[in-house]
């Protein structure tokens, strides 16, 4: 019986069942003073009836069948409840067959059957009003489970005559009036029938406390105060009232006349309390009301979103001040027709849409349209709706995102710019390719055939030349020499612009290895000390970080021209945040650092072409490359003092330090 | 006797093939050289149409091919030649002064026998020319359909 607790009425269960144990318990003590011939278990006071056996016997059963009925639900339990209910109401209704049709099954008579009369007293049988009572309560335990829409249950409805008749049985104890309790040329209904009566009928009303008319005593509010206090207090009070007075006149303290007097006083102010009790209460629950009803009004007023109940076609019948104040119309002109009016027509047919939806009894949890304002202007509103199509009507809220749409709209606008312009640089890109491409063969072809032409020419002339015409004839061919390492220069440093990064594993070590071995036969009349430190492995593409490592060392050989020995020396540090920084030293002509910050501009150059030759091109491409690459660019110098030039990597690409291929 | 083969030189510049035609001469090459000055000639010269309609028959030694040219470039020259089983068996070298590596790519999928960038020095352009005609028109042995042109020289 303790797993009544999952229950949300945990006493009301509680209370039935107690009113099954103590049905079962008395059934089986009255059984017991039969079987012992204890008076007192038969008929509690001497003089009074007795209950039948078999009237013991249904409430036993009554009190199984609640007991069970209360039980957690398992099959068992419910057949086994409805068997006993069944039981109960075939007794009851075999007694009352014999008293409407003169029956005479006598089955109230087989148990016992010796001890059962009492000489002087009518012979002991079930009464008719218990027949009745055990009717109705075996159908009400048996249509237990049976619940209606709305009003009581069937069960309720059963039980209830039984708590009448029950209590009219024990009024008729209480206040000493034979008739209450003795049917006329029957048995009595001994008091403790009645009382078990009463329990059990009771507890069939508490057994389902959330269910019929007993949601309403077990509901909050006033309501269910009312009728827990008032109802069964009443009737407590008018109980003891009434044997007052009955005592009162008994005993001789006043007359009839008096004794009504008085009686009916105490009542008026008995009922008067009552009245102004209930009046109280539901003062209180109504002020309860009111005060929600005024949060709610005034949260209604005070929302800056905008809050309305329309009706099934989009006709608002009450609009919250949002309305008003974001679109700028009345309220009048808003209720004055379908809000369909206010849509902007391209976001029409999605509304209509919507509303059509809505209609279908579905939500809408987000929907964004244009409304207009009074102004004219447009206000994006996003949506959400609850339809109650029972009632017709569906409640909306809405809030203004016009803002964020406007942003939206804005950062579309920006992207398809964006986007446009990506593809005039990819087009810009494309040309540049194809202007490079040009560049390179038709700038070239000239160049060739200046030389090709000077070549032949000399052939052409013979052998005997005198001065200056072999001195023109090869300064024509350096000259167009000098142009093509141009072009090829800037081939490569727009090319390092254009092609994208191959990254991968790099040893610096192994391109500085490769790019000496490259120059090996040029620098053979070359007196040079390379000093080669550990070079770490990197992350970059290998072509280019090796024309980065080119430029460099071939601008250390080319600028220590005439030192003997030329000393040049490469290697590298890493910082504490991972960044690899590679430096080449050399000890050659330097340069005048206040021109520092030119080196690495596109044509700039320190020194005169009469002093080292060069396009200008080569520090501005080493810049590119390590730019890309995300890295930095430097050098210090000083003139004649030699130069050191630096470029960083950064971190991430770099593992660990590798050392250089030996030399 | 070895009977010697002619060779296509195919150039839309006319001091190109001057040079090359120069360059050639300077190696005492004793090929026929039929110079060309665009794709559209080339194609003309080999199927013997138009103004090559009277060509003798017989297939060229080597195609020495430049890329950049109007109306019908060395790519597409290429193409066509190596598509058409009359002449896909003719070693095309192509002579450009391209180096980029689109045009390396494509050539060398179209089949090409052999890219050279013409060198800037005109001692290494004659060097180079040397090369290709003493390795082509002489050592290497060509496709056996390439019969002897009629007008070859001893």
């Amino acid at each position: 019986m303790h797993a009544t607790s999952a229950h949300p009425f945990p006493g009301y269960v509680r209370a039935a069942i107690g009113a099954g144990a103590v049905a079962v318990a008395v059934g089986l003590l009255v059984l017991t003073g039969w079987a012992l011939g204890e008076e007192t278990l038969k008929r509690i006071l001497p003089g009074l009836v007795a209950m039948n056996p078999l009237t013991a016997v249904g409430f036993i059963l009554a009190g199984l069948s609640l007991l069970f009925g209360c039980a957690p639900p398992s099959p068992v339990r419910r057949r086994s409840a409805r068997a006993a209910a069944a039981v109960v109401a075939l007794i009851g209704l075999a007694k009352l067959g014999e008293h409407a049709f003169g029956w005479h099954l006598g089955f109230d008579r087989w148990l016992f059957r010796e001890s059962l009369d009492v000489p002087g007293l009518l012979p002991n049988r079930i009464a008719s009003t218990t027949a009745l009572n055990f009717t109705l309560l075996g159908l009400a335990l048996l249509l237990l489970d049976r619940t209606t829409a709305r009003g009581p249950r069937p069960a309720e409805l059963l039980a209830l005559p039984v708590v009448l008749t029950s209590l009219l049985a024990l009024f008729g104890y209480a206040y000493g009036v034979q008739w209450l309790y003795v049917v006329p040329a029957f048995i009595p209904m001994a008091v403790h029938t009645a009382l078990c009566f009463h329990l059990l009928a009771l507890g069939v009303l508490c057994a389902r406390p959330d269910q019929g008319i007993m949601a309403w005593f077990t509901s909050a509010g006033a309501v269910g105060m009312l009728l827990r206090w008032q109802l069964p207090g009443t009737v407590t009070i008018l109980f003891f009232l009434g044997w007052l007075r009955l005592e009162g006149q008994r005993r001789g303290f006043y007359g009839t006349e008096l004794g009504v007097a008085l009686h009916s006083m105490l009542n008026v102010t008995l009922f008067s309390g009552l009245i102004l009790w209930s009046a109280w209460l539901l003062r209180r629950a109504e002020a309860a009301r009111r005060r929600e009803q005024e949060e709610r009004e005034r949260f209604f007023q005070l929302s800056l979103d905008l809050l309305g109940i329309a009706d099934s076609d989009g006709r608002f019948k009450r609009v919250n001040p949002a309305f008003t104040a974001t679109l700028g119309w009345s309220s009048e002109e808003i209720l004055s027709r379908s809000f369909l009016n206010f849509v902007h027509p391209d976001d029409l047919p999605a509304t209509v849409a919507e509303v059509d939806k809505l209609k279908g009894g579905a939500p809408t949890l987000r929907f964004e349209n244009r409304c207009r304002c009074k102004d004219g202007t447009w206000k994006w509103l996003a949506w959400k709706s609850q339809p109650f199509p029972e009632e017709g009507l569906l409640y909306a809220t809405a809030h203004d995102v016009t803002e964020r749409k406007e942003v939206e709209l804005a950062i579309q606008r920006l992207n398809t710019e964006l986007k446009g312009r990506a593809t005039e640089l990819a087009e810009v890109n494309r040309e540049l390719e194809a202007f490079s491409y040009s560049v390179s063969h038709d700038l070239r072809a000239p160049l060739r055939h200046i030389q090709g032409y000077a070549e032949m020419l000399r052939t052409a002339l013979g052998k005997n030349l005198t001065e200056p015409v072999p001195r023109y004839l090869t300064t024509i061919r350096q000259a167009a020499e000098e142009m093509g390492k141009l072009i090829d220069d800037l081939l490569a440093f727009s090319r390092v612009g254009r092609v994208g990064l191959q990254r991968q594993g790099v040893n610096l070590g192994r391109l500085v290895a490769e790019v000496r071995q490259a120059r090996e036969l040029d620098l053979k009349d070359r007196a040079i000390e390379w000093r080669i430190g550990p070079l770490p492995e990197v992350e970059g593409d290998p072509n280019l970080l090796r024309q980065v490592l080119a430029n460099l060392m071939d601008n250390a050989v080319k600028y220590t021209r005439g030192r003997d020995p030329a000393v040049i020396e490469i290697g590298a540090t890493t910082g504490a945040d991972g960044e690899i920084t590679v430096f080449i030293r050399d000890n050659g002509a330097g340069f005048d650092p206040q021109y520092a910050g030119k080196l690495f501009g596109v044509f700039q150059r320190l020194h005169r072409a009469d002093e080292f030759e060069g396009t200008g091109i080569g520090l501005a491409t080493v810049r590119r490359i390590v730019t890309r690459h995300g890295g930095r660019t430097w050098a210090e110098g000083r003139v004649n003092e030699g130069a050191v030039f630096y470029f960083t990597l950064p971190a991430g690409g770099a593992t660990s330090a590798a050392p250089a291929p030996p030399s | 006797m070895i009977s010697l083969n002619r060779i296509l030189l195919v150039d839309d510049s006319p001091r190109d093939r001057e040079m090359a035609l120069e360059a050639l001469a300077a190696n005492n090459l004793a090929n026929e050289v039929v110079p060309l000055r665009d794709g559209v000639e080339a194609l003309d010269y080999l199927y013997r149409r138009g103004e090559h309609a009277a060509r003798p028959p017989g297939n060229p030694a080597v195609i020495l091919l430049d890329l950049k040219m109007p109306r019908l470039d060395g790519l597409e020259v290429l193409r066509q030649v190596k598509q058409d089983p009359a002449f896909r068996r003719i070693p095309v070298v192509v002579m450009t002064s391209s180096r980029e590596e689109h045009d390396l790519v494509k050539s060398y999928d179209l089949g090409v026998n052999a890219y050279v960038v013409k060198p800037v020095r005109f001692q290494e352009f004659v060097e180079a020319v040397r090369q290709l005609g003493a390795f082509w028109a002489v050592l290497n042995v060509p496709p056996p359909d390439t019969a002897p042109a009629e007008g070859s020289r001893p």
